[in-house]
C-alpha cells in the first residue's frame, strides 16, 4: 500500500481524459447519452486523476439527498457550527456549502473541484479542524433548481465517500434513487441517514426493514459496507424533532456513527488512505462498463450520422445532377437572349466568316455598312439570372428534402426546428453564385486573350470583339448541335448551329471544341463548389465522417485497459 | 379582419349548448391541424374524454388527491372522513390502488362514472357539506414504483377536480411542478394546492409558503386569464386540521358546473395548444403564411416571368401581319388574292401572321424556371417564419414539379380562355379593295391600250407634262392607273396597320390579365389550402375559447 498509485494509471486517466473530451466535442446526441459522456469527463478530472495523482490528496465528503431532508442540518452537526442554512423554505441550499481546513483549499480547487463552478461553491474555513478531509453539502437533487442536480452530480463523481440523507416519508422517491444507482455504478462507499422518523418504535422499525431492502434490491450493500468482506452499515435513523436546543443542527447522538466515522478519518492518515484507495478500486471497477456505455452510444450516434449525412448527400446529388442535365441542354434560357445572339451571329457579316464567294463578300460590304454590334452584355445578364434561378430552384429542393428528411428523425430533428433556414437556400445563395458565374465568363475570355486571338480571324480582317467569342463560347456550352443543322425550327437550335459555325470558322473545330471543353468543366466546378457549400450547412451539423466510429473503437479499447489494471490498493 | 375571440357575444343560451358547440368547433380545429401536419391525437383524446364524462349524468363530481408518496394523501382524506378510509402507513409508497370516498346518495348513479375511471375500491359517506363530491384517493408519482405515477397520468385527464397535495419537504419539487401542475393547471378548472403538514410550519413561515407557491404558480402559469389557484394548509395527523380544505370542498360549487368547467378549460387548452402549433393566436388577428404584400409580389413576378415565356411582343408582331393579311385578302383586289393564296399555300402565313398558334406554342419558347423560382422562394420564406410543427406541411408546397404544372395549367386556361382569335376587319377594306380592283382594270386595259398604240399607232391624245414634255395618253393612263393602285396599297397598307397594332394592343392585355388571373388563382394552390386550414384552425380555437368561456 503506497501514497500514490503506478504511473501506468496516470497515462490511462490522460488518455481516457482525451477520450471523453472528443467525445464531448461529438456533441453527443440525446440528453442520456450527453449526460453519460459529462458523468465520465466529471469523474475522470474530479476523482480518478486526483486520486491516480495521490491517495494522500484531501478526502471529499459529501452529503446528498432530496430537498427538505435536512441535508444543512446534519452538515451543521458534523461542523458544529451554524455553516449551511435550514429553513422550511424549499430548496434552501443552491450552493455546495464545502467545509474544509485552509491547507486543503488550494489542492481542492486544483483536483477534485476543478470542474466546479467557483460560483457554485461557498468555502468555510476552519483552522480547528483536521487537514485532509473535506465535508459538502450538496444542494438538492430534485427541486425545479434544475442547475442544483447538475452541481450534485458533479459532486458525486468527485467523492470518496457518499452520506445519503432521506426521509422516512421521502425515501421511495425515483430521483434520488437515480443517483444512488450512480454511486453504486461508481462504488462509491455510502452511508444512510434517515431524517425525520416516526415516533412510534414498530414504525421506525418497518421504514428501516423498508429501506434496508430497497438498498439491498438496488445492490447498494457492498458500498455500504465498511469493508469489502463486512456486511453493510447501520442505517443512521434520526427521530422527528431530534434537533439541538439552537435548532440548526441535530443533536449530536443522533448521528453518531456518521460523527464517528469522520473523527477516525479525520485523525488518521491510514483509514483516509485505505478509504481514498477503496473508492479508486470502485471506481476503476465501474469505468470498463461507463466507457463501454459510452462506446455504445457513440457508435449508435454513428449508424445515426452516417444515416444522415447520406440522406443530405443523395438530396444534393440528385439535385446536382439535375441541374447538370438542364445546363446542360440549354433549355433554362429565355428565347429573347437568344434570339438577340441569333440576330448578331445570322448577321451577313458574321455569315462570311463560314461561307465563301459571294456571301463573303456581301458580308464584308455589310460590315462596312452596317456593323454588327454583339449583345454581350444582355445575353450575359440574362444568362446569369436564368442560370442563378435554375440553380436556386435545384438547391432549394435539395434543402427541402434534405430538411424534411432531417426533420423527421428525432437524432437532428430538433437542429432543424431550430435552425428554419435550413429549409431553403443560405442567404448568400445568389450573391456567391453570381460572383462565380462572373468570374467564369471572364476566365473564358482570359482563355481566348491567353490562347492569342486566332489566326483566322486576323486574316480575314474581323472585328469581332473577344467578349463577343467569349460570349459565343459560353452559349456553346449550354446549347450542344448534337448534328440538328440551323433548318430545323427553334430559336435555339438555329443559334446554337450558327453560332458553333461563326466560332469553328474563327477557331478552328479543335480549338473551339477545347475552348467549350473547358468552359464547360469550369462552370461544373462552380455549381459543383456552390453545392458543396449548401450541403456543408447540413454537414457542419454532424461529427465529421467517421470521427464517432473511430471514438468507439478507442473507447473500447480504453475500455479494455481499464479492465486489464491492477489493483491500486 | 375582425377578432373572433373578443367578438360580441351571442345571446346567452344554454350553457350545456354553448359547451358543445365548444366541443365541435375544437374537432374542426383538429381536423384543419391534421391538414397542416400537426399532431392532433391528444386532442382528440381530450375531446373524446370530454364527450363520455358529459355522457355520465350525476349530480356528484369526482375530485382527485393528487401528490407524491408520504405526503399525506390518505391521512388526508381520512382526517376528512373521520374515519379510517384510506390505509395510511409509515411504508412507501402506501397507496397502489385509487379509492374513492362517494356520497352515499349519489353511489348509485357515480357507479357506472368511477367504473369508466377504473376505480374499484368505492366507501361511502354521509357527511353533510361533501354531497357532490366523490373523492378518488390516488397512488403517488414520483415513487420508485413508476406503474403508480402512470396511473395518475391515466386518471387525470377523466377525472373533474383536482387537490394537489404536498407538503413542506415536497412542495418545490420538479416532479410535482414540471411533471404535474405545468401541464394540467391550465386544463383543470377547479383544483387547490394543499399544503399538508402545516403544524411543523411556525406562524410567520406560513404566508412565506403560500406566497412562494403563488409566485412559483403564477410563473409557470401562461394563461392570462387563469384565476390563481388557491394554497391550502392542512395537517393531516397527528393533531388533524383540515379545516381550510373542508371549507374549500364545501364550497358551494354546482358538480354540473364543476364537470362543465373541466371540460371547458381541457378544450380551451389544448386549442391554445392546436393554436400555437399552428404558429396562430385566436385573440389576434390571423396572419396568413405569405403576407398580402409579398404574395401580391410574388404573383406579379411569376406572372412577369410566365408572360416572357409567352412571349407578348412575339405576340403582338403575329396580331399585326395577321391583320395585315386578312386586309390584303380584301382590299387589294385581283393580285392581293394571288399573293394571299400563295402565302397561304406556303405556310408563310402560319408562321408569322397567326397569333393563335404563336400562343399554342409557348411551351416550345422557354420554361418556366424563372416563375417556379419566384414562387419557390417566396413559399421558402414563408417557411421560414412559420412555426416548427407546420413547417414540414409548408415544405410539402415548395416541390418544384407542381408549382411549375400549375404554373403551365394556368397559362394554358388562360389562353384556352380567350375566344378565337379572329383578327378585325373594316368596310373600308372592301371599299379599297372595289377601287383597286377598278385600278386594275384601269391598268390592265391602259396597257392593252399602250400594246395596240404600240402594234398599230393609231393616233391617240398627248397629255402635256411639265419637265417631260406631252407624252402620249395610253402611257399617260398606264402611269396615273399604276400609281393610284399603288397609293391605294399604301392606303390599307397604313389603315391595316393602324388596326391591327390597335387589336394587338388589346390581345396583349387581355392576355397579361388572363395569365395574370390564373397564376393568382392557381399559382399557388397547394398553399392556399394550408393557409385555408390555418384559418380553420384560428376561427375554430377563437370559437372554442370563446363558447367554452361562456359555457
Amino acid at each position: 500500500m503506497s501514497g500514490t498509485a503506478p504511473s501506468a494509471l496516470r497515462e490511462l486517466v490522460e488518455r481516457l481524459e482525451t477520450l471523453a473530451e472528443r467525445r464531448l466535442a461529438t456533441r453527443p446526441r440525446s440528453e442520456a447519452a450527453l449526460a453519460r459522456a459529462m458523468r465520465l469527463a466529471d469523474h475522470l478530472a474530479g476523482h480518478v486523476r486526483v486520486r491516480a495523482a495521490s491517495l494522500d490528496a484531501p478526502l471529499l465528503v459529501v452529503l446528498v439527498g432530496p430537498t427538505g431532508a435536512g441535508k444543512s442540518t446534519v452538515f451543521n452537526t458534523i461542523a458544529g457550527r451554524a455553516a449551511s442554512e435550514t429553513g422550511v423554505l424549499r430548496p434552501t441550499t443552491r450552493v455546495a456549502v464545502v467545509l474544509l481546513h485552509p491547507d486543503d483549499h488550494v489542492g481542492l480547487l486544483d483536483g477534485t473541484l476543478t470542474r466546479v463552478l467557483p460560483s457554485q461553491l461557498r468555502f468555510v474555513e476552519d483552522a480547528a479542524v483536521e487537514p485532509g478531509l473535506v465535508l459538502v453539502d450538496a444542494p438538492d437533487i430534485d427541486s425545479v433548481e434544475h442547475a442544483n442536480r447538475e452541481l450534485t452530480d458533479r459532486l458525486v463523481e468527485a467523492a470518496d465517500l457518499a452520506v445519503f440523507i432521506t426521509t422516512a416519508t421521502r425515501y421511495a422517491d425515483r430521483v434520488p434513487w437515480a443517483v444512488l444507482d450512480r454511486v453504486r455504478e461508481r462504488g462509491l462507499p455510502l452511508q444512510v441517514i434517515v431524517n425525520r422518523m416516526p415516533p412510534d418504535a414498530a414504525d421506525r422499525a418497518e421504514v428501516v426493514a423498508d429501506i434496508r431492502r430497497l438498498l439491498s434490491e438496488a445492490g447498494l450493500d457492498g458500498v455500504q459496507a465498511a469493508d469489502e468482506a463486512a456486511p453493510p452499515r447501520e442505517i443512521i435513523a434520526v427521530a422527528e424533532g431530534a434537533l439541538d436546543p439552537a435548532g440548526d443542527r441535530l443533536e449530536r447522538a443522533a448521528i453518531g456513527p456518521v460523527l464517528d466515522e469522520i473523527a477516525r478519518l479525520r485523525a488518521d492518515r491510514q483509514a483516509r488512505l485505505d478509504l481514498a484507495a477503496r473508492a479508486l478500486t470502485g471506481s476503476l471497477t465501474g469505468l470498463g462498463e461507463s466507457i463501454d456505455q459510452i462506446a455504445d452510444d457513440a457508435e449508435h450516434e454513428s449508424i445515426d450520422v452516417e444515416a444522415l449525412r447520406r440522406l443530405a448527400d443523395r438530396a444534393y446529388e440528385t439535385s446536382l445532377d439535375a441541374l447538370r442535365h438542364e445546363v446542360g441542354r440549354g433549355t433554362f434560357l429565355r428565347e429573347e437572349a437568344l434570339r438577340q445572339w441569333q440576330t448578331f451571329v445570322g448577321a451577313d457579316q458574321m455569315t462570311r466568316f463560314f461561307s465563301e464567294g459571294i456571301g463573303r463578300i456581301r458580308g464584308a460590304i455589310s460590315a462596312v455598312l452596317r456593323p454588327a454590334t454583339a449583345p454581350v452584355a444582355e445575353v450575359r445578364a440574362a444568362t446569369t439570372e436564368d442560370l442563378i434561378a435554375v440553380a436556386r430552384l435545384q438547391a432549394a429542393e435539395a434543402a427541402r428534402r434534405t430538411a424534411t428528411a432531417w426533420s423527421e428523425t428525432p437524432a437532428a430533428g430538433r437542429r432543424i426546428a431550430e435552425e428554419p433556414e435550413l429549409w431553403v437556400p443560405s442567404a448568400g445563395f445568389d450573391a456567391r453564385l453570381q460572383d462565380r458565374i462572373e468570374r467564369w465568363m471572364e476566365g473564358i475570355t482570359e482563355e481566348i486573350q491567353a490562347h492569342g486571338r486566332p489566326k483566322r480571324l486576323l486574316a480575314r480582317g474581323a472585328t469581332v470583339g473577344v467578349n463577343a467569342m467569349g460570349t459565343g463560347v459560353m452559349l456553346a456550352t449550354f446549347m450542344h448541335t448534337g448534328g440538328i443543322t440551323g433548318a430545323e425550327l427553334g430559336v435555339a437550335a438555329a443559334t446554337a448551329f450558327l453560332n458553333q459555325k461563326v466560332l469553328a470558322a474563327l477557331f478552328g473545330e479543335a480549338a473551339m471544341a477545347e475552348l467549350v471543353a473547358h468552359a464547360r468543366q469550369h462552370l461544373d466546378d462552380a455549381l459543383s463548389t456552390t453545392f458543396e457549400e449548401e450541403r456543408g450547412r447540413f454537414e457542419s451539423l454532424l461529427p465529421a465522417s467517421g470521427v464517432l466510429a473511430e471514438l468507439a473503437t478507442d473507447l473500447r479499447a480504453a475500455a479494455a485497459d481499464v479492465r486489464a489494471l491492477p489493483s491500486p490498493s | 379582419m375582425d377578432h373572433p375571440a373578443s367578438a360580441e357575444p351571442a345571446p346567452l343560451d344554454d350553457a350545456d349548448d354553448a359547451l358543445r358547440r365548444c366541443l365541435d368547433a375544437l374537432l374542426e380545429a383538429a381536423d384543419a391541424a391534421d391538414l397542416l401536419g400537426i399532431p392532433t391525437d391528444p386532442v382528440r383524446d381530450a375531446h373524446a374524454d370530454a364527450a363520455r364524462r358529459l355522457g355520465f349524468p350525476s349530480d356528484a363530481y369526482v375530485l382527485a388527491l393528487v401528490g407524491g408518496t408520504g405526503v399525506g394523501k390518505s391521512s388526508l382524506l381520512n382526517a376528512l372522513a373521520g374515519v379510517d378510509v384510506s390505509p395510511a402507513s409509515v411504508r412507501r409508497p402506501t397507496t397502489s390502488e385509487p379509492i374513492a370516498w362517494v356520497p352515499a346518495s349519489e353511489r348509485e348513479s357515480l357507479g357506472p362514472l368511477l367504473r369508466w375511471l377504473g376505480v374499484g375500491d368505492v366507501r361511502e359517506h354521509s357527511a353533510g357539506g361533501l354531497r357532490s363530491i366523490a373523492i378518488v384517493d390516488l397512488p403517488d408519482m414520483d415513487s420508485i414504483t413508476t406503474s403508480h405515477r402512470e396511473r395518475v397520468e391515466a386518471l387525470l385527464p377523466l377525472v373533474d377536480a383536482v387537490a394537489w397535495v404536498t407538503d413542506l419537504e415536497k412542495y418545490h419539487d420538479a416532479v410535482l411542478h414540471d411533471g404535474f401542475l405545468r401541464t394540467w393547471v391550465p386544463r383543470l378548472d377547479r383544483q387547490a394546492i394543499v399544503v399538508n403538514k402545516a403544524d411543523r410550519l411556525s406562524g410567520a413561515d406560513r404566508p412565506r409558503i403560500r406566497h412562494d407557491l403563488e409566485a412559483d404558480l403564477g410563473e409557470r402559469l401562461t394563461v392570462a386569464d387563469q384565476t390563481l389557484v388557491p394554497v391550502l394548509m392542512t395537517t393531516a395527523a397527528p393533531a388533524p386540521d383540515v379545516e381550510e380544505f373542508r371549507s374549500w370542498l364545501a364550497d358551494g360549487a354546482a358538480s354540473k358546473a364543476v364537470v362543465r368547467a373541466r371540460v371547458a378549460a381541457t378544450a380551451v387548452d389544448h386549442a391554445r395548444d392546436l393554436a400555437r402549433d399552428a404558429g396562430v393566436d385566436p385573440e389576434r388577428d390571423a396572419t396568413p403564411f405569405l403576407s398580402e404584400a409579398a404574395r401580391a409580389a410574388a404573383i406579379d413576378d411569376a406572372t412577369c416571368a410566365v408572360l416572357r415565356a409567352v412571349d407578348l411582343p412575339g405576340l403582338e408582331r403575329q396580331a399585326v401581319a395577321a391583320t395585315r393579311a386578312r386586309a390584303r385578302a380584301r382590299g387589294t383586289g385581283p393580285m392581293g388574292r394571288l399573293t394571299s393564296l400563295i402565302y397561304r399555300a406556303s405556310g408563310r402565313d402560319t408562321k408569322v401572321a397567326d397569333p393563335t398558334g404563336h400562343l399554342m406554342r409557348w411551351r416550345d419558347r422557354g420554361p418556366l424556371t424563372q416563375a417556379v423560382d419566384t414562387l419557390a422562394t417566396a413559399l421558402g420564406s414563408a417557411l421560414t417564419n412559420a412555426s416548427p410543427h407546420v413547417r414540414p406541411a409548408l415544405a410539402a408546397t415548395l416541390e418544384p414539379a407542381p408549382i411549375r404544372q400549375g404554373l403551365e395549367r394556368a397559362v394554358d386556361r388562360a389562353i384556352a380562355g380567350l375566344d378565337r382569335l379572329e383578327p378585325p376587319t373594316s368596310r373600308w377594306w372592301a371599299v379599297l379593295g372595289l377601287l383597286q380592283t377598278l385600278a386594275a382594270i384601269t391598268i390592265a386595259v391602259s396597257a392593252a391600250w399602250v400594246v395596240v398604240w404600240i402594234l398599230a399607232r393609231p393616233i391617240v391624245d398627248t397629255v402635256e407634262v411639265p419637265v417631260l414634255g406631252s407624252i402620249p395618253m395610253p402611257f399617260a393612263a398606264l402611269l396615273v392607273s399604276v400609281l393610284i393602285g399603288y397609293l391605294l396599297a399604301r392606303l390599307l397598307g397604313l389603315h391595316a396597320g393602324r388596326v391591327g397594332r390597335g387589336w394587338a394592343g388589346r390581345l396583349r392585355a387581355r392576355v397579361a390579365d388572363a395569365v395574370h388571373d390564373e397564376v393568382t388563382n392557381r399559382g399557388l394552390a397547394p398553399l392556399d389550402r394550408l393557409e385555408e386550414a390555418r384559418k380553420v384552425v384560428w376561427t375554430s380555437t377563437a370559437a372554442v375559447i370563446r363558447d367554452c368561456r361562456r359555457g
